[in-house]
């Protein structure tokens, strides 16, 4: 194997580059960091390309490196939903981001919050537009926080028992994550971003190439032995649970407060419309990342390598797996910080998001006074103690299934589709079917998980499934919840009658600045 | 709703539905390169949505200018 003075040396040393820029990033292109505006939204001049990067950093996250690879490594091609699940949601984005981008720019919102309390007239769907986005990032970044701990456990893995060393990889994980958010903000994130993903790709690439060329092609790869059928193609029983999670997923991605921010940060309708088009390509890597969950089974080092843990949490570490065992030692340090920052990032733009809804839609409409500072700094606290709760949520799942912390995330972040996309183009719904409907999706969604995994009886082990049993075979919880809560929010619409509001009264809400 | 919105539409709704429905692509062959064509049909259609999506997109930029220039709506 490889040589870990030489791997951890050159992690190191790159961390300091990428910590660095995370801090002259705060100070790049400044603006009065102590307004939440600056530093939650970067002051709304990313162009096509930085707002590329701030959505594409999206795309690269632990979800990409350490979910979907471990999922087909355990399960096989059902994992490989997300791929036509990137296809799909940039379809969705252009239907209603540009939309949100142009009303936001009118009338001021920084959050999707701030659009639902301005189009709907309603305090208390907007508050819980907001609770819905904050919880549902939490185990988004607790998946997060498992694939850098998966990333230190396999560079330590030399210096201990493998339980010690998961544990500590888990700590500092946590600690580096809750110290870079606190100081960069979006302006520094989106720049370490851009460095993250030259070097993401740089790692795809070259562990691509090598591994294949050591197994000697695709070929090779699906006639070893230990390929089952269902890694080739989706079992019938699965083609539902494939295409409901690929179509739920793809819905979804955009609902979520910091991908919001990240459409809002962008400079034009058509730049973000454009950046937006050319994204589905950047999703290559992720594909072949996949596939990498089914490379390694042909790779015998990175198997042994995988045999000095428990089952259930090979799935994880088969990146860092193929990694090591395939590249030399200085560029396994490369590759394995391109995966942790690769975390890192996307972590903390999800906090500032959190955080920046906490603030703005949540404790400023009890404390309507509060000056622009110490909004920023309840902002900045907040998102340090959410982190806690983030990392709460690691310990709901076998590390194997850390794709289910993504899934469940996404049940609850479904349930804004009507009140956040849909309400963009139709007014016609009210703000109390709204209200019940975003409820009823909730409360299904939660109600299905719990059944699905078997909640109370002995079969329950945490979360290790997002499919429920329907006579249409077994579908993505956030279809079923969505579908219920769209059909309340249409029915409890029609029934309820109300003059037609006159919204150009309204005044626009006060700008972030 | 004009012509320009259905087509607008059906850029997006298309090459989403063949994303979406799996037994279209559901099979081991023909293979390319070893890889069975599940896996690569999903991959090239990454690179092909790209084309309707841009032409979605320089639609509502056209869209976007009528509207400025007033004569829209």
């Amino acid at each position: 194997m490889s040589d870990s003075t030489v791997i951890i040396s050159v992690f190191v040393v790159l961390f300091a580059i990428f910590t660095f820029l995370g801090f002259y990033g705060s100070r790049w292109r400044r603006g009065d960091m102590n307004h939440l505006h600056e530093w939650a939204l970067a002051g709304r001049r990313l162009g096509a390309t930085l707002a590329f990067f701030l959505v594409g950093a999206d795309l690269y996250t632990a979800y990409t490196f350490v979910a979907v690879p471990s999922g087909v490594f355990a399960k096989g091609s059902l994992y490989f939903f997300a791929v036509p699940y990137v296809a799909m949601t940039f379809a969705v984005a252009l239907a209603f981001a540009p939309k949100l981008w142009k009303l936001s720019k009118e009338r001021g919102y920084i959050t999707g919050s701030d659009f639902v309390r301005d189009a709907f007239d309603s305090r208390t769907l907007s508050i819980l537009v907001a609770i819905t986005g904050i919880v549902a990032v939490f185990p988004y970044i607790a998946l997060q926080i498992v694939g850098m701990q998966a990333v230190l456990t396999s560079m330590l893995i030399g210096f201990g028992n493998t339980e010690t060393v998961q544990e500590i990889s888990l700590v500092i994980a946590f600690l580096i994550l809750a110290a870079f958010t606190f100081t960069s903000g979006l302006r520094g994130a989106t720049l370490t971003a851009v460095f993250k993903d030259v070097l993401i790709w740089l790692t795809v690439v070259v562990v691509i190439a090598a591994a294949l060329y050591e197994v000697g092609g695709f070929s090779h790869v699906f006639s070893n032995p230990s390929i089952k059928p269902n890694y080739i193609t989706v079992p019938s029983s699965l083609v539902p649970g494939y295409a409901t999670l690929a179509f739920a997923s793809a819905l979804q991605l955009y609902l979520y407060p910091h991908a919001v921010n990240g459409i809002l940060s962008a400079e034009s309708a058509h730049k973000l419309r454009l950046s937006t088009s050319f994204l589905s390509i950047y999703g290559v890597g992720l594909a072949l990342l996949a596939l990498f969950g089914i490379i390694v089974y042909s790779v015998p080092s990175a198997m042994s390598f995988l045999g000095n843990f428990p089952a259930s949490s090979r799935g994880v570490l088969v990146v860092p797996a193929l990694i090591l065992s395939t590249v030399p030692s200085w560029f396994a340090g490369v590759a394995l910080l391109a995966i942790f920052v690769g975390g890192l990032v996307p972590a903390a733009i999800m906090a500032i998001a959190q955080a920046n809804l906490l603030t703005r839609n949540i404790i400023k409409e009890f404390k309507p006074n509060l000056s622009a500072s110490s909004e920023t700094r309840i902002a900045k606290w907040a998102s340090a103690i959410f982190k806690f709760i983030a990392l709460g949520f690691v310990f709901t799942v076998q590390s194997t299934y850390a794709i289910q912390l993504q899934l469940f995330g996404g049940i609850l972040i479904a349930q804004l589709f009507p009140a956040l996309f849909m309400g963009l183009y139709i007014r016609w719904f009210k703000k109390e079917a709204l209200t019940a409907g975003l409820i009823v999706g909730v409360l299904s969604g939660l109600y299905m998980v719990l059944v699905a995994n078997g909640f109370g009886t002995p079969k329950f082990t945490g979360l290790n499934s997002s499919l429920y049993s329907t006579p249409f075979g077994a579908l993505y919880i956030s279809v079923l919840s969505l579908g219920l809560n769209l059909l309340v929010t249409i029915v409890l619409s029609a029934v309820i009658k109300r003059a037609p509001r006159q919204v150009a009264v309204q005044p626009a809400p006060a700008a972030g600045s | 709703m004009k012509a320009i919105h259905v087509v607008m539409a059906l850029l997006l709704i298309v090459p989403s539905f063949i994303n979406f429905y799996t037994p279209l692509y559901n099979y081991v062959n023909p293979k390319l390169a070893g890889l069975p064509f599940f896996y690569w049909f999903q991959i090239m259609m990454l690179f092909v949505v790209v084309i309707p999506y841009i032409a979605f997109t320089y639609l509502a930029k056209r869209l976007d200018e009528e509207e400025q220039g007033g004569y829209s709506k």
